[in-house]
């Protein structure tokens, strides 16, 4: 816990009222990271979408009719108090698939960010660990052969490889997610590597593993999960990309990016079909997005300048 | 700066060569055999295995790589298994709108993202930085397709300005073909306008804070020339990287656009012959794809050597 405190206490101005704290977790702790994460608007914004997106997607069949219940004597239907987002071309109630497509994108990007984290991590702590050695060579090259591709193309590929279903939408944005873990906690591990409590620490007799798990890895986690919430946001929209050009889970399973493209052509006069789940897209991404930021900046205000990623 | 591109230039062998590996793995790694697959209802065993011989799927694995590899050295892509063309011819007459698409959008994305950058640094805390910071995290939130759709619905059928989709060559009408191409380019190029809008509004904002920049202003000079002369220059450094970085993402971005506004460019070739199973021409698109990707991120780098002297590689 105490070198947790040296990554993350840097410039933070103590919260605490007392001159001296008892402990020194008490400035750096999860309640103070929570009162200066919380005074923020916008991630707080955020949170609360995403806090509202999973609570529909658990408790939403319990709201809604079924998502492939169709009924013809509401075929288009504007939105109304029966069918509150209206109805799609084969009567389907637009509500209960935005619904529906809300599971499916939060599964997906779970699970998606799941196998990138677990993976990346684990090939970025083995090669900034041995940095410098031929596995770190290999590992990196690898790496750099997944970042050659733009990420979509790549997403696309291994789906158009694999056969468009769920499982390989998640699988393929998994893959594509690995390297930008692989390489930040390559980055953290080779400048936690040569301080000197690792040392202390073999010196004490601790092997490898038992250096990685329990000192070097907790010393990463800050920008791990600044990280995590990015990406959920990026894997939300290749999901719903994915969708949208055919390649993720196939009909009549309802996902945000299946309905927009079949929305499109009912754009003029139905524009409905369409508007409901790209808004739903739309928000969640901006949610996980700013809660990502909002973690940043609440773990390293030095870092508020604004974010310099790529557009993705 | 001779042998930095020299060394740049060589560490790009290994990673190209991987990406040639992937590539060419693309057709093993299907579950099954990829022939059946790709045939469809075939069963003339005979048809089948005139179909491997084509491909030289009935070869070692090793030599089927080399074997391809020369070929696409020399530019030869294979040919689809639909329509018997060359990959290359396939890929030469959709690449042109791929080509326009993402310059268009990337100059787009400049024009409005360097000024509305500019003014929120130099204007920081006022309205203007506030509007222009709120655009732009929408303008990183929004997806693509979303945001095409949205273009279409307003410009195209409520407004009837522009025209919803298609394409026409600039050649045969150049202004319909600037018509057409607009919201496409607006759709693309909006992720990148946010991205370097951010990136230029904190580059400069780093910059006027130093002490170089102090200097200027305690000579006298006026802040418009603080700005355009010294502080300007440094700034844009980063804005040059970014622009690029998201110059190579537009690739990627493409292929969702091509398919809102129906454009007939590289990407629409991909996704069609993925529903059609014919592995050589996605394989194609890929390869072409990660190559040109490869090529903007090395160009970039390059640029970012000679802007910034005071990066020592080596």
């Amino acid at each position: 816990m105490a070198e947790r405190a040296t990554n993350t206490a840097s410039s933070v101005a103590p919260v605490a009222t007392s001159a001296i704290p008892r402990r020194i977790d008490s400035q750096v702790g999860f309640r103070p990271f929570l009162a200066r994460f919380s005074s923020q608007p916008l991630p707080m914004a955020g949170l609360v979408i995403v806090v509202l997106l999973t609570l529909v997607s658990v408790i939403g069949p319990l709201l809604t009719v079924s998502p492939i219940t169709q009924d013809i004597e509401a075929i288009l239907d504007p939105p109304s108090a029966s069918h509150l987002f209206g109805t799609d071309e084969l009567g389907r109630d637009v509500f209960a698939r935005v619904v529906y497509g809300g599971r499916i994108s939060l599964q997906v990007g779970v699970v998606a960010v799941s196998i990138a984290l677990v993976i990346g991590t684990a090939l970025g702590l083995v090669a900034g660990y041995w940095g410098g050695s031929w596995v770190d060579n290999v590992i990196m090259r690898a790496i750099d052969a997944l970042l050659a591709f733009p990420s979509l193309v790549l997403a696309i590929a291994i789906t158009a490889v694999l056969g468009p279903n769920l499982q390989n939408a998640m699988l393929a944005i998994g893959i594509v997610n690995i390297p930008s873990f692989a390489r930040l906690v390559r980055g953290q591990v080779l400048t936690i590597r040569p301080k000197e409590f690792i040392e202390a620490a073999r010196t004490l007799g601790a092997n490898d593993a038992r250096v990685i798990l329990l000192h070097v890895l907790p010393n990463t986690l800050g920008p791990i999960v600044v990280l995590v919430s990015l990406r959920l946001a990026f894997a939300v929209l290749s999901e719903a990309s994915l969708s949208f050009l055919g390649l993720g889970a196939q009909p009549p399973t309802a996902t945000w990016g299946s309905m927009l493209n079949a929305g499109r052509n009912f754009l003029e006069r139905e524009p409905w079909v369409s508007f409901f789940p790209g808004v739903a897209i739309f928000l969640t991404v901006l949610g996980f997005s700013v809660i990502g930021d909002g973690i940043r900046d609440t773990l390293d205000p030095r870092m508020k300048a604004g974010r310099a990623g790529p557009a993705e | 700066m001779g042998t930095y591109v020299l060394q740049r230039l060589l560490s790009t062998i290994p990673v190209l060569f991987l990406v040639s590996l992937a590539v060419f793995s693309l057709i093993h790694l299907t579950p099954g055999d990829p022939v059946t697959i790709m045939l469809g209802e075939e069963r003339n065993p005979e048809i089948i295995e005139a179909t491997r011989r084509d491909l030289g799927l009935d070869q070692p694995i090793m030599i089927q790589y080399v074997a391809w590899l020369g070929r696409v050295l020399q530019g030869d892509l294979g040919r689809s298994i639909r329509t018997k063309q060359p990959v290359a011819d396939l890929i030469g007459q959709r690449l042109p709108a791929t080509i326009q698409l993402a310059i268009f959008s990337i100059v787009l994305a400049l024009a409005i993202a360097l000024p509305a950058g500019i003014i929120s640094a130099v204007k920081r805390g006022s309205v203007l930085d506030a509007a222009a910071t709120m655009i732009s995290l929408l303008g990183i939130a929004v997806p693509s397709f979303f945001l095409g759709i949205l273009l279409i619905f307003v410009l195209s059928l409520q407004l009837r300005w522009l025209p919803p989709t298609g394409y026409v060559s600039p050649t045969v009408d150049l202004w319909m073909n600037l018509k057409l191409m607009l919201m496409p380019a607006i759709t693309l190029g909006a992720g990148a306008a946010a991205v370097i809008t951010r990136i230029a509004r904190s580059s400069l904002l780093e910059v006027l804070e130093q002490e170089y920049v102090r200097t200027a202003r305690a000579k006298g000079l006026a802040e418009r020339l603080v700005v355009s002369r010294h502080a300007l220059k440094n700034a844009l450094i980063p804005v040059v990287t970014v622009t690029g970085l998201s110059a190579g993402h537009l690739l990627g971005g493409a292929v969702i656009v091509e398919q809102i506004f129906a454009l007939p460019g590289v990407g629409r070739l991909a996704v069609e012959n993925i529903f059609n199973r014919d592995f050589p021409v996605v394989q194609g698109v890929v390869l072409l794809l990660a190559v040109i990707f490869l090529a903007v991120n090395f160009v970039v780098d390059l640029l970012y050597a000679a802007l910034d002297p005071r990066i020592k590689y080596g």
